[in-house]
């Protein structure tokens, strides 16, 4: 207990290097409410990068030491886990770092196994064009399944088209490049 | 009822606006047509993507790139992982004084 408090008065290594991060933000004149849960995400992302290099693997290896640990059956399910174990990173946010990973590592991860992430704009989309009849974020991955090849992939025209021509409210759907086939018109 | 004609069935018209989705996402993946999609040549650049992946919302409104964080100073990994386990050493030695002096 003496040992916890007078760590805490010390202020533990976590905390001194979060301090470091957030100072750094601020001495660059960016000031964010959430930098604090941010900074120490970045602080998880460097236990991971360390957890690799103590087996002997670089964090471009990461699908690769999944791989070798848990085997291809488990493998991105238990990497899609330890990412959204980090502080602020969440499921979406997962998803999406692993498609990029994945286009841009050259590793054999099975990016057509990623499902489509929870986005509003993504599932507007879904809806409007006629793959689903709610928003249901379950029966969203189901037609994500079965109409793409990988759905992470039209993840990012889904969002195109939903950040920039199928708005909430006043659509601008003389100008959607799909318009054509959407399920208004039919 | 304004139908467009000559689409064809429910399903092929849902199929045909998959492989349109699909290739304007292939698109966007494009080294040649979105730079910030070239491939990883280091470890450090995994990092750089994770972090700017956490600070997605915020990269996006204040417009910083992780390129731009990396000119701008942002401490490298290598620099982070120094003074974490720097920081981790003077912990440790500190939890053995106190082990050592009686305290627990």
């Amino acid at each position: 207990m003496i040992l916890g408090s007078l760590l805490r008065e010390l202020g533990g290594p976590e905390l001194s290097l979060v301090d470091s991060i957030t100072d750094w933000f601020a001495w660059n004149d960016i000031k964010m409410p959430r930098i604090r849960r941010i900074a120490e995400g970045i602080l998880d992302i460097v236990k991971l990068q360390k957890e690799l290099g103590d087996k002997g693997y670089e964090l471009k290896d990461l699908y690769r030491y999944y791989l070798d640990n848990f085997g291809e059956e488990k493998a991105l399910e238990k990497l899609l886990e330890r990412l959204m174990g980090i502080r602020e990173m969440g499921e979406k946010k997962a998803i999406t770092f692993l498609r990029g990973y994945s286009v841009r590592s050259g590793e054999k991860l099975p990016i057509e196994k990623l499902s489509l992430p929870r986005e509003r704009h993504v599932q507007r989309v879904m809806k409007r064009i006629g793959f689903v009849d709610d928003e249901d974020i379950e029966k969203i991955r189901e037609a994500g399944c079965k109409y793409f090849k990988v759905p992470i992939i039209a993840d990012l025209g889904l969002w195109f088209v939903g950040k920039n021509y199928c708005y909430e409210d006043k659509p601008k759907c003389e100008e959607c490049p799909v318009e054509e086939y959407c399920a208004k018109n039919i | 009822m304004y139908g467009v004609q000559g689409m064809g069935g429910l399903e092929e018209r849902l199929i045909r606006v998959a492989k349109i989705l699909e290739a304007m996402g292939r698109v966007a993946l494009n080294p040649e047509i979105n730079p910030y999609y070239r491939r990883y040549e280091s470890s450090e650049d995994v990092f750089y993507h994770l972090v700017a992946t956490l600070w997605a919302g915020p990269f996006e409104r204040l417009g910083v790139s992780p390129e731009e964080l990396k000119l701008k100073g942002f401490p490298t990994p290598e620099k982070i992982r120094k003074r974490y386990e720097e920081k981790m050493e003077a912990t440790n030695d500190f939890r053995e004084f106190v082990e050592r002096v009686g305290g627990t």
